[in-house]
Protein backbone atom coordinates (compact mmCIF):
# COMPACT_ATOMS: atom_id res chain seq x y z
CA UNK A 1 0.00 0.00 0.00
CA UNK A 2 1.29 3.45 -0.87
CA UNK A 3 2.13 5.79 1.97
CA UNK A 4 0.45 8.69 0.17
CA UNK A 5 -2.14 8.23 -2.52
CA UNK A 6 -3.69 11.26 -4.20
CA UNK A 7 -6.52 10.49 -6.63
CA UNK A 8 -8.12 12.92 -9.09
CA UNK A 9 -7.46 15.89 -6.85
CA UNK A 10 -8.73 19.32 -7.88
CA UNK A 11 -8.63 22.57 -5.93
CA UNK A 12 -9.38 26.19 -6.65
CA UNK A 13 -9.09 29.63 -5.12
CA UNK A 14 -12.59 31.02 -5.51
CA UNK A 15 -13.53 30.52 -9.14
CA UNK A 16 -9.93 30.10 -10.31
CA UNK A 17 -8.81 26.48 -10.56
CA UNK A 18 -5.31 25.81 -9.23
CA UNK A 19 -5.17 22.00 -9.40
CA UNK A 20 -6.93 19.81 -11.94
CA UNK A 21 -7.33 16.10 -11.59
CA UNK A 22 -3.98 15.29 -9.99
CA UNK A 23 -3.16 11.69 -9.19
CA UNK A 24 0.09 10.54 -7.62
CA UNK A 25 1.53 8.02 -5.19
CA UNK A 26 4.49 7.93 -2.86
CA UNK A 27 5.71 4.57 -1.60
CA UNK A 28 7.15 3.98 1.86
CA UNK A 29 10.69 5.44 1.92
CA UNK A 30 10.37 6.97 -1.54
CA UNK A 31 10.95 10.53 -2.64
CA UNK A 32 8.68 12.15 -5.20
CA UNK A 33 9.85 15.39 -6.76
CA UNK A 34 7.30 17.86 -8.09
CA UNK A 35 8.63 20.42 -10.53
CA UNK A 36 6.96 23.13 -12.55
CA UNK A 37 7.04 26.81 -13.38
CA UNK A 38 5.94 29.56 -11.04
CA UNK A 39 2.18 29.40 -10.59
CA UNK A 40 1.91 25.79 -11.77
CA UNK A 41 0.17 24.75 -8.56
CA UNK A 42 3.04 23.09 -6.68
CA UNK A 43 2.47 24.91 -3.41
CA UNK A 44 -1.26 24.43 -3.67
CA UNK A 45 -0.67 20.69 -4.02
CA UNK A 46 1.43 20.60 -0.84
CA UNK A 47 -1.14 22.66 1.05
CA UNK A 48 -4.02 20.51 -0.15
CA UNK A 49 -2.26 17.36 1.05
CA UNK A 50 -1.57 19.03 4.40
CA UNK A 51 -5.21 20.08 4.80
CA UNK A 52 -4.63 23.83 4.48
CA UNK A 53 -6.39 24.08 1.10
CA UNK A 54 -9.76 22.34 0.66
CA UNK A 55 -9.96 20.14 -2.43
CA UNK A 56 -13.01 20.55 -4.62
CA UNK A 57 -12.74 17.01 -5.89
CA UNK A 58 -10.69 13.86 -5.41
CA UNK A 59 -9.26 12.04 -2.42
CA UNK A 60 -6.07 11.99 -0.37
CA UNK A 61 -5.12 8.84 1.52
CA UNK A 62 -2.33 8.23 4.00
CA UNK A 63 -1.49 4.55 4.40
CA UNK A 64 -5.05 3.70 3.44
CA UNK A 65 -6.74 6.30 5.67
CA UNK A 66 -8.82 8.83 3.77
CA UNK A 67 -7.77 12.25 5.04
CA UNK A 68 -9.61 14.34 2.44
CA UNK A 69 -11.09 17.47 4.00
CA UNK A 70 -9.35 17.02 7.36
CA UNK A 71 -8.21 20.11 9.24
CA UNK A 72 -4.47 20.78 8.97
CA UNK A 73 -3.89 20.13 12.67
CA UNK A 74 -5.53 16.73 12.32
CA UNK A 75 -3.51 15.85 9.23
CA UNK A 76 -0.37 16.81 11.18
CA UNK A 77 -1.23 14.13 13.73
CA UNK A 78 -1.01 11.58 10.92
CA UNK A 79 2.70 12.51 11.07
CA UNK A 80 2.86 14.54 7.92
CA UNK A 81 5.29 17.41 8.35
CA UNK A 82 5.54 20.44 6.09
CA UNK A 83 8.45 22.75 5.35
CA UNK A 84 6.45 25.39 3.51
CA UNK A 85 7.62 27.74 0.83
CA UNK A 86 9.12 30.78 2.52
CA UNK A 87 9.99 28.71 5.62
CA UNK A 88 7.40 30.35 7.91
CA UNK A 89 9.62 30.61 10.94
CA UNK A 90 7.72 32.20 13.84
CA UNK A 91 8.79 35.79 14.30
CA UNK A 92 9.22 36.79 17.93
CA UNK A 93 9.97 33.22 19.03
CA UNK A 94 13.44 31.91 19.73
CA UNK A 95 15.03 29.09 17.75
CA UNK A 96 14.33 26.74 20.63
CA UNK A 97 10.68 27.80 20.90
CA UNK A 98 10.24 27.26 17.17
CA UNK A 99 11.69 23.77 17.53
CA UNK A 100 9.55 23.00 20.57
CA UNK A 101 6.42 23.50 18.48
CA UNK A 102 7.74 20.87 16.09
CA UNK A 103 7.25 18.32 18.87
CA UNK A 104 3.48 18.87 18.98
CA UNK A 105 2.59 15.69 17.12
CA UNK A 106 5.55 13.51 18.09
CA UNK A 107 4.40 10.11 19.24
CA UNK A 108 7.72 8.35 19.78
CA UNK A 109 8.86 8.47 23.38
CA UNK A 110 12.34 9.20 24.66
CA UNK A 111 11.46 12.71 25.74
CA UNK A 112 12.08 16.04 24.13
CA UNK A 113 15.74 16.10 25.21
CA UNK A 114 16.53 13.14 22.98
CA UNK A 115 14.57 14.64 20.10
CA UNK A 116 16.45 17.92 20.44
CA UNK A 117 19.80 16.08 20.58
CA UNK A 118 18.99 14.38 17.30
CA UNK A 119 18.25 17.56 15.40
CA UNK A 120 21.07 19.50 17.04
CA UNK A 121 23.56 16.87 15.91
CA UNK A 122 22.19 17.22 12.39
CA UNK A 123 22.11 21.04 12.52
CA UNK A 124 24.84 22.21 14.92
CA UNK A 125 24.24 25.85 14.05
CA UNK A 126 20.78 25.65 15.59
CA UNK A 127 22.21 24.49 18.90
CA UNK A 128 24.67 27.38 18.90
CA UNK A 129 21.88 29.85 18.25
CA UNK A 130 19.07 28.20 20.17
CA UNK A 131 18.39 31.25 22.35
CA UNK A 132 18.41 33.73 19.45
CA UNK A 133 15.33 35.25 17.90
CA UNK A 134 14.64 32.86 15.04
CA UNK A 135 14.15 35.57 12.44
CA UNK A 136 17.67 36.88 13.18
CA UNK A 137 19.09 33.76 11.53
CA UNK A 138 20.35 33.90 7.95
CA UNK A 139 18.13 32.52 5.20
CA UNK A 140 20.04 29.27 5.09
CA UNK A 141 19.91 28.87 8.85
CA UNK A 142 16.19 29.57 8.82
CA UNK A 143 15.73 26.88 6.20
CA UNK A 144 17.63 24.45 8.43
CA UNK A 145 15.40 25.51 11.32
CA UNK A 146 12.26 24.90 9.25
CA UNK A 147 13.50 21.42 8.31
CA UNK A 148 14.58 20.65 11.88
CA UNK A 149 11.19 21.79 13.22
CA UNK A 150 9.47 19.45 10.76
CA UNK A 151 11.77 16.54 11.66
CA UNK A 152 11.08 16.82 15.38
CA UNK A 153 7.67 15.29 14.80
CA UNK A 154 9.34 12.14 13.38
CA UNK A 155 7.30 12.45 10.20
CA UNK A 156 6.19 9.52 8.07
CA UNK A 157 6.03 11.94 5.17
CA UNK A 158 8.07 15.11 4.89
CA UNK A 159 6.74 17.71 2.44
CA UNK A 160 9.29 20.33 1.38
CA UNK A 161 8.22 23.27 -0.78
CA UNK A 162 11.18 24.82 -2.61
CA UNK A 163 13.70 24.33 0.18
CA UNK A 164 16.53 25.78 -1.93
CA UNK A 165 14.65 28.92 -2.98
CA UNK A 166 16.71 32.04 -2.40
CA UNK A 167 19.65 30.23 -0.81
CA UNK A 168 23.32 30.68 -1.68
CA UNK A 169 24.74 27.66 -3.54
CA UNK A 170 26.70 26.51 -0.51
CA UNK A 171 23.51 26.52 1.56
CA UNK A 172 21.72 24.56 -1.14
CA UNK A 173 24.49 21.97 -0.75
CA UNK A 174 23.89 21.85 2.99
CA UNK A 175 20.15 21.41 2.53
CA UNK A 176 20.56 18.68 -0.06
CA UNK A 177 23.10 16.78 2.01
CA UNK A 178 20.53 16.76 4.82
CA UNK A 179 17.82 15.56 2.45
CA UNK A 180 20.10 12.75 1.25
CA UNK A 181 20.73 11.72 4.84
CA UNK A 182 16.99 11.66 5.48
CA UNK A 183 16.47 9.52 2.42
CA UNK A 184 19.12 7.10 3.66
CA UNK A 185 17.32 6.66 6.96
CA UNK A 186 14.10 5.97 5.09
CA UNK A 187 12.09 9.18 5.43
CA UNK A 188 9.47 9.47 2.67
CA UNK A 189 9.48 12.85 0.99
CA UNK A 190 7.51 15.01 -1.37
CA UNK A 191 10.02 17.54 -2.66
CA UNK A 192 8.85 20.57 -4.63
CA UNK A 193 11.39 22.49 -6.65
CA UNK A 194 11.01 25.05 -9.38
CA UNK A 195 14.59 24.44 -10.48
CA UNK A 196 14.95 20.73 -11.26
CA UNK A 197 18.77 20.88 -11.32
CA UNK A 198 19.32 18.85 -8.16
CA UNK A 199 16.31 16.66 -7.79
CA UNK A 200 18.03 13.80 -9.63
CA UNK A 201 20.20 13.38 -6.54
CA UNK A 202 17.37 12.14 -4.37
CA UNK A 203 14.12 11.70 -6.31
CA UNK A 204 12.85 8.22 -7.17
CA UNK A 205 10.06 9.65 -9.23
CA UNK A 206 9.24 13.03 -10.75
CA UNK A 207 6.08 14.76 -11.85
CA UNK A 208 5.92 18.00 -13.78
CA UNK A 209 2.99 20.30 -13.16
CA UNK A 210 1.74 22.76 -15.75
CA UNK A 211 -1.28 24.93 -15.18
CA UNK A 212 -2.40 22.76 -12.30
CA UNK A 213 -2.24 19.44 -14.16
CA UNK A 214 0.34 16.70 -14.34
CA UNK A 215 2.07 17.30 -17.68
CA UNK A 216 4.71 14.62 -17.35
CA UNK A 217 5.60 11.94 -14.90
CA UNK A 218 8.26 9.27 -14.65
CA UNK A 219 11.67 8.37 -13.30
CA UNK A 220 14.01 11.35 -13.03
CA UNK A 221 16.34 10.18 -15.80
CA UNK A 222 13.58 9.87 -18.41
CA UNK A 223 12.81 13.54 -18.03
CA UNK A 224 15.42 14.76 -20.46
CA UNK A 225 15.90 18.34 -21.23
CA UNK A 226 13.52 18.81 -24.11
CA UNK A 227 10.61 17.09 -22.45
CA UNK A 228 11.05 19.24 -19.37
CA UNK A 229 11.21 22.42 -21.37
CA UNK A 230 8.11 21.47 -23.28
CA UNK A 231 6.30 20.73 -20.08
CA UNK A 232 7.40 24.02 -18.54
CA UNK A 233 6.17 26.04 -21.46
CA UNK A 234 3.05 23.98 -21.90
CA UNK A 235 4.13 22.86 -25.38
CA UNK A 236 4.29 19.20 -24.47
CA UNK A 237 2.21 16.98 -26.68
CA UNK A 238 3.46 13.79 -25.14
CA UNK A 239 1.11 12.55 -22.51
CA UNK A 240 2.41 11.01 -19.30
CA UNK A 241 4.57 7.99 -20.08
CA UNK B 1 5.17 69.54 41.83
CA UNK B 2 2.37 67.86 43.77
CA UNK B 3 0.03 68.60 40.93
CA UNK B 4 2.52 67.02 38.54
CA UNK B 5 2.85 63.90 40.69
CA UNK B 6 -0.88 63.52 41.12
CA UNK B 7 -1.41 63.96 37.41
CA UNK B 8 1.28 61.40 36.65
CA UNK B 9 -0.33 58.81 38.93
CA UNK B 10 -3.73 59.57 37.51
CA UNK B 11 -2.38 59.19 33.98
CA UNK B 12 -0.71 55.89 34.79
CA UNK B 13 -3.88 54.59 36.39
CA UNK B 14 -6.16 55.51 33.50
CA UNK B 15 -3.49 54.24 31.11
CA UNK B 16 -3.47 50.92 33.00
CA UNK B 17 -7.17 50.35 32.47
CA UNK B 18 -6.81 51.26 28.82
CA UNK B 19 -3.80 48.95 28.48
CA UNK B 20 -5.78 45.99 29.85
CA UNK B 21 -8.68 46.82 27.53
CA UNK B 22 -6.32 47.04 24.57
CA UNK B 23 -4.61 43.76 25.44
CA UNK B 24 -7.94 41.93 25.42
CA UNK B 25 -8.70 43.27 21.97
CA UNK B 26 -5.14 42.90 20.66
CA UNK B 27 -4.97 39.27 21.72
CA UNK B 28 -7.98 38.22 19.66
CA UNK B 29 -6.93 40.39 16.77
CA UNK B 30 -3.46 38.89 16.77
CA UNK B 31 -4.71 35.34 16.71
CA UNK B 32 -7.79 35.48 14.54
CA UNK B 33 -7.91 38.95 12.96
CA UNK B 34 -11.07 39.61 14.91
CA UNK B 35 -11.80 43.09 16.23
CA UNK B 36 -14.10 42.07 19.02
CA UNK B 37 -16.45 44.91 19.85
CA UNK B 38 -18.28 42.59 22.22
CA UNK B 39 -15.28 43.08 24.52
CA UNK B 40 -17.16 46.18 25.75
CA UNK B 41 -20.13 44.04 26.84
CA UNK B 42 -17.77 41.59 28.54
CA UNK B 43 -16.69 44.54 30.70
CA UNK B 44 -20.24 45.84 31.14
CA UNK B 45 -21.61 42.47 32.19
CA UNK B 46 -18.75 42.14 34.66
CA UNK B 47 -19.83 45.43 36.20
CA UNK B 48 -23.48 44.29 36.45
CA UNK B 49 -22.38 41.08 38.14
CA UNK B 50 -20.53 43.17 40.72
CA UNK B 51 -23.61 45.32 41.13
CA UNK B 52 -25.71 42.19 41.75
CA UNK B 53 -23.17 40.85 44.23
CA UNK B 54 -23.51 43.87 46.50
CA UNK B 55 -23.08 42.75 50.08
CA UNK B 56 -21.08 39.67 49.21
CA UNK B 57 -17.50 39.53 50.49
CA UNK B 58 -15.51 41.41 47.82
CA UNK B 59 -12.98 38.72 46.81
CA UNK B 60 -15.84 36.31 46.25
CA UNK B 61 -17.82 38.85 44.22
CA UNK B 62 -14.73 39.59 42.14
CA UNK B 63 -14.12 35.89 41.55
CA UNK B 64 -17.76 35.47 40.58
CA UNK B 65 -17.53 38.31 38.06
CA UNK B 66 -14.35 36.82 36.59
CA UNK B 67 -15.93 33.36 36.24
CA UNK B 68 -19.12 34.69 34.63
CA UNK B 69 -17.25 36.84 32.12
CA UNK B 70 -14.75 34.10 31.21
CA UNK B 71 -17.59 31.63 30.63
CA UNK B 72 -19.48 34.25 28.63
CA UNK B 73 -16.41 34.83 26.44
CA UNK B 74 -16.08 31.09 25.84
CA UNK B 75 -19.77 30.77 24.98
CA UNK B 76 -19.58 33.71 22.56
CA UNK B 77 -16.56 32.12 20.89
CA UNK B 78 -18.30 28.78 20.57
CA UNK B 79 -21.67 30.03 19.34
CA UNK B 80 -20.86 33.17 17.37
CA UNK B 81 -17.29 33.03 16.14
CA UNK B 82 -16.34 29.39 15.74
CA UNK B 83 -18.91 28.75 12.99
CA UNK B 84 -17.49 31.63 10.92
CA UNK B 85 -13.85 31.09 11.80
CA UNK B 86 -12.61 31.14 8.22
CA UNK B 87 -14.73 34.09 7.12
CA UNK B 88 -13.05 37.33 6.10
CA UNK B 89 -12.28 39.98 8.74
CA UNK B 90 -15.25 42.13 7.66
CA UNK B 91 -17.68 39.30 8.44
CA UNK B 92 -16.00 38.74 11.80
CA UNK B 93 -16.28 42.45 12.55
CA UNK B 94 -19.98 42.61 11.68
CA UNK B 95 -20.61 39.53 13.80
CA UNK B 96 -18.84 41.12 16.73
CA UNK B 97 -21.10 44.18 16.36
CA UNK B 98 -24.12 41.90 16.35
CA UNK B 99 -22.98 40.09 19.49
CA UNK B 100 -22.20 43.42 21.11
CA UNK B 101 -25.67 44.84 20.40
CA UNK B 102 -27.39 41.62 21.42
CA UNK B 103 -25.68 41.62 24.80
CA UNK B 104 -26.14 45.36 25.28
CA UNK B 105 -29.89 45.26 24.58
CA UNK B 106 -30.29 42.19 26.75
CA UNK B 107 -28.87 44.29 29.57
CA UNK B 108 -31.30 47.10 28.75
CA UNK B 109 -34.18 44.61 28.83
CA UNK B 110 -33.13 43.16 32.16
CA UNK B 111 -31.84 46.22 34.03
CA UNK B 112 -33.21 49.17 32.07
CA UNK B 113 -31.17 51.81 30.30
CA UNK B 114 -30.64 54.04 33.32
CA UNK B 115 -27.31 53.94 35.15
CA UNK B 116 -27.44 52.15 38.51
CA UNK B 117 -25.12 53.13 41.31
CA UNK B 118 -22.94 50.53 42.94
CA UNK B 119 -20.51 50.73 45.74
CA UNK B 120 -17.70 48.23 45.74
CA UNK B 121 -14.80 48.75 48.08
CA UNK B 122 -15.80 52.23 49.29
CA UNK B 123 -12.49 52.35 51.14
CA UNK B 124 -10.73 52.63 47.80
CA UNK B 125 -12.24 56.05 47.25
CA UNK B 126 -10.32 57.48 50.19
CA UNK B 127 -6.91 58.84 49.28
CA UNK B 128 -3.52 58.05 50.70
CA UNK B 129 -2.14 61.24 52.06
CA UNK B 130 1.63 61.50 51.92
CA UNK B 131 2.70 64.93 53.05
CA UNK B 132 0.72 67.27 50.87
CA UNK B 133 0.17 64.71 48.11
CA UNK B 134 -3.20 63.00 48.00
CA UNK B 135 -3.22 59.80 45.98
CA UNK B 136 -6.52 57.95 45.53
CA UNK B 137 -6.14 54.35 46.68
CA UNK B 138 -8.03 53.21 43.59
CA UNK B 139 -5.16 54.55 41.47
CA UNK B 140 -2.61 52.56 43.43
CA UNK B 141 -4.82 49.46 43.28
CA UNK B 142 -5.32 49.88 39.54
CA UNK B 143 -1.62 50.33 38.77
CA UNK B 144 -0.70 47.43 41.07
CA UNK B 145 -3.34 45.06 39.68
CA UNK B 146 -2.31 45.91 36.14
CA UNK B 147 1.37 45.34 36.85
CA UNK B 148 0.61 41.94 38.43
CA UNK B 149 -1.73 40.87 35.64
CA UNK B 150 0.61 41.96 32.84
CA UNK B 151 3.56 40.17 34.48
CA UNK B 152 1.48 37.02 34.86
CA UNK B 153 0.46 37.24 31.21
CA UNK B 154 4.05 37.74 30.09
CA UNK B 155 5.14 34.69 32.10
CA UNK B 156 2.26 32.63 30.75
CA UNK B 157 3.08 33.54 27.16
CA UNK B 158 6.81 32.87 27.55
CA UNK B 159 6.98 29.88 29.84
CA UNK B 160 4.01 27.65 29.15
CA UNK B 161 3.55 25.43 26.15
CA UNK B 162 0.10 26.84 25.35
CA UNK B 163 1.49 30.36 25.75
CA UNK B 164 4.19 29.65 23.17
CA UNK B 165 1.55 28.11 20.90
CA UNK B 166 -0.51 31.28 21.22
CA UNK B 167 2.42 33.51 20.30
CA UNK B 168 3.13 31.29 17.31
CA UNK B 169 -0.54 31.32 16.28
CA UNK B 170 -0.60 35.11 16.55
CA UNK B 171 2.21 35.53 14.03
CA UNK B 172 1.41 32.67 11.65
CA UNK B 173 -1.78 30.80 12.37
CA UNK B 174 -1.63 28.52 9.37
CA UNK B 175 1.92 27.39 10.10
CA UNK B 176 0.95 26.70 13.70
CA UNK B 177 -1.89 24.48 12.51
CA UNK B 178 0.39 22.68 10.07
CA UNK B 179 2.49 21.73 13.10
CA UNK B 180 -0.57 20.22 14.76
CA UNK B 181 -1.44 23.08 17.09
CA UNK B 182 -5.18 22.93 17.63
CA UNK B 183 -6.86 26.07 16.39
CA UNK B 184 -9.92 25.54 18.58
CA UNK B 185 -7.90 25.26 21.75
CA UNK B 186 -5.69 28.27 21.07
CA UNK B 187 -8.70 30.43 20.20
CA UNK B 188 -10.70 29.25 23.21
CA UNK B 189 -7.80 30.09 25.51
CA UNK B 190 -7.44 33.51 23.86
CA UNK B 191 -11.14 34.20 24.47
CA UNK B 192 -10.86 33.04 28.07
CA UNK B 193 -7.91 35.39 28.56
CA UNK B 194 -9.77 38.30 26.98
CA UNK B 195 -12.67 37.50 29.32
CA UNK B 196 -10.33 37.55 32.30
CA UNK B 197 -8.93 40.91 31.20
CA UNK B 198 -12.44 42.30 30.69
CA UNK B 199 -13.48 41.15 34.18
CA UNK B 200 -10.48 42.81 35.80
CA UNK B 201 -11.18 46.00 33.86
CA UNK B 202 -14.79 45.74 35.06
CA UNK B 203 -13.69 45.49 38.69
CA UNK B 204 -11.27 48.41 38.43
CA UNK B 205 -13.65 50.55 36.43
CA UNK B 206 -16.62 49.83 38.70
CA UNK B 207 -14.58 50.73 41.76
CA UNK B 208 -13.54 53.96 40.05
CA UNK B 209 -16.84 55.14 38.60
CA UNK B 210 -19.39 53.48 40.89
CA UNK B 211 -22.03 53.00 38.19
CA UNK B 212 -23.37 50.21 36.03
CA UNK B 213 -24.93 51.18 32.70
CA UNK B 214 -25.55 49.17 29.51
CA UNK B 215 -23.12 51.25 27.46
CA UNK B 216 -20.44 51.81 30.07
CA UNK B 217 -17.94 49.43 28.44
CA UNK B 218 -18.26 51.04 25.03
CA UNK B 219 -15.70 53.77 25.53
CA UNK B 220 -13.21 51.27 26.92
CA UNK B 221 -13.53 48.98 23.92
CA UNK B 222 -13.18 51.91 21.56
CA UNK B 223 -10.08 53.12 23.36
CA UNK B 224 -8.78 49.56 23.39
CA UNK B 225 -9.27 49.35 19.66
CA UNK B 226 -7.57 52.70 19.05
CA UNK B 227 -4.71 51.61 21.30
CA UNK B 228 -4.14 48.38 19.37
CA UNK B 229 -4.11 50.37 16.14
CA UNK B 230 -1.54 52.89 17.32
CA UNK B 231 0.45 50.16 19.05
CA UNK B 232 0.63 48.24 15.77
CA UNK B 233 -2.07 45.67 15.17
CA UNK B 234 -0.89 42.19 16.03
CA UNK B 235 1.69 43.28 18.59
CA UNK B 236 0.65 42.55 22.18
CA UNK B 237 3.38 44.73 23.65
CA UNK B 238 2.26 47.42 21.23
CA UNK B 239 -1.34 47.10 22.45
CA UNK B 240 -0.27 47.53 26.08
CA UNK B 241 1.86 50.58 25.36
CA UNK B 242 -0.78 51.95 23.00
CA UNK B 243 -3.32 51.73 25.85
CA UNK B 244 -0.95 53.39 28.30
CA UNK B 245 -0.21 56.12 25.78
CA UNK B 246 -3.88 56.90 25.12
CA UNK B 247 -4.55 57.04 28.86
CA UNK B 248 -1.62 59.32 29.53
CA UNK B 249 -2.48 61.64 26.65
CA UNK B 250 -6.11 61.81 27.78
CA UNK B 251 -5.22 62.73 31.35
CA UNK B 252 -2.53 65.20 30.30
CA UNK B 253 -4.94 66.96 27.97
CA UNK B 254 -7.49 67.11 30.77
CA UNK B 255 -4.87 68.69 33.03
CA UNK B 256 -3.23 71.01 30.55
CA UNK B 257 -5.97 72.14 28.20
CA UNK B 258 -7.59 75.47 29.07
CA UNK B 259 -10.96 74.80 30.73
CA UNK B 260 -13.00 76.00 27.76
CA UNK B 261 -11.37 73.35 25.56
CA UNK B 262 -11.62 70.42 27.98
CA UNK B 263 -14.96 69.38 26.61
CA UNK B 264 -13.19 68.62 23.36
CA UNK B 265 -10.55 66.46 25.04
CA UNK B 266 -11.52 63.34 23.08
CA UNK B 267 -11.19 65.23 19.81
CA UNK B 268 -7.63 66.14 20.76
CA UNK B 269 -6.88 62.52 21.69
CA UNK B 270 -8.03 61.42 18.26
CA UNK B 271 -5.95 64.14 16.60
CA UNK B 272 -2.92 62.61 18.31
CA UNK B 273 -4.05 59.17 17.12
CA UNK B 274 -4.42 60.39 13.53
CA UNK B 275 -1.00 62.02 13.73
CA UNK B 276 0.53 58.73 14.88
CA UNK B 277 -1.14 56.85 12.05
CA UNK B 278 -0.04 59.37 9.44
CA UNK B 279 3.54 59.33 10.65
CA UNK B 280 3.74 55.61 11.40
CA UNK B 281 0.94 53.75 9.60
CA UNK B 282 2.27 50.41 10.82
CA UNK B 283 1.79 51.56 14.41
CA UNK B 284 4.35 52.46 17.02
CA UNK B 285 5.36 48.83 17.35
CA UNK B 286 5.77 46.71 14.28
CA UNK B 287 3.03 44.09 14.26
CA UNK B 288 2.43 40.91 12.34
CA UNK B 289 -0.74 42.17 10.68
CA UNK B 290 1.00 43.37 7.56
CA UNK B 291 2.38 39.96 6.79
CA UNK B 292 0.59 37.42 4.71
CA UNK B 293 -1.65 35.04 6.54
CA UNK B 294 -4.53 32.68 5.87
N1 LIG C 1 -4.00 32.31 -1.70
C1 LIG C 1 -4.28 32.34 -3.03
N2 LIG C 1 -5.37 32.99 -3.47
C2 LIG C 1 -5.66 33.02 -4.78
N3 LIG C 1 -4.94 32.44 -5.73
C3 LIG C 1 -3.83 31.79 -5.35
C4 LIG C 1 -3.44 31.71 -3.98
N4 LIG C 1 -2.30 31.00 -3.91
C5 LIG C 1 -1.99 30.65 -5.16
N5 LIG C 1 -2.89 31.12 -6.03
C6 LIG C 1 -2.90 30.91 -7.50
O1 LIG C 1 -2.96 29.52 -7.73
C7 LIG C 1 -2.08 29.14 -8.77
C8 LIG C 1 -1.06 28.14 -8.26
O2 LIG C 1 -0.22 28.77 -7.30
P1 LIG C 1 0.87 27.99 -6.47
O3 LIG C 1 0.30 26.72 -6.00
O4 LIG C 1 1.42 28.92 -5.47
O5 LIG C 1 1.95 27.70 -7.61
P2 LIG C 1 3.49 27.36 -7.47
O6 LIG C 1 3.78 26.96 -6.08
O7 LIG C 1 3.70 26.25 -8.46
O8 LIG C 1 4.23 28.58 -7.87
C9 LIG C 1 -1.43 30.43 -9.26
O9 LIG C 1 -2.16 30.87 -10.38
C10 LIG C 1 -1.61 31.38 -8.12
O10 LIG C 1 -1.71 32.71 -8.58
MG1 LIG D 1 5.09 27.71 -4.76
Amino acid sequence: MALLKVSNLSASYGPIPALRDISLEIGEGDTLAVVGANGAGKSTLTLAIAGAVRPTQGTIEIAGTDITGWLPEKVAFENIAVVPEGRHIFDGLTVEENLLLGLTTRKEGGGSAKAFDEVYSMFPVLQERRASQATRLSGGEQQQLAIARALLSKPRLLILDEPSLGLAPIMVDTVYSVLKKLKEIGVSMLLVEQNPARIGEIADHVIVLTGGSVALSGRPEILERQALEDAYFGTSKAATP
Amino acid sequence: MNFALQTAIDALSVGSIYALSALGIGLLFGIMRLINFAQSEFVTIGIYILMLSAGIWFPLAALGAICVVVVLALVVERLAFRPIRTADPATLLVTSFAVSYLLQYSLVLIFGARPIGLDILPDLARPFVIGSVRVPRIDIATIGATAVLLSAFALFLRKTRIGIEMRAAAVDFRMARLLGIRANRVIAVAFAMSGLLAAVVAILFAARTGVAAPTIGLELALVGFVATVIGGMGSLVGAVFGGLAVGVVTVLLQALLPPELRAYREAFVYIVVIAVLVLRPQGLFRGAAARERV
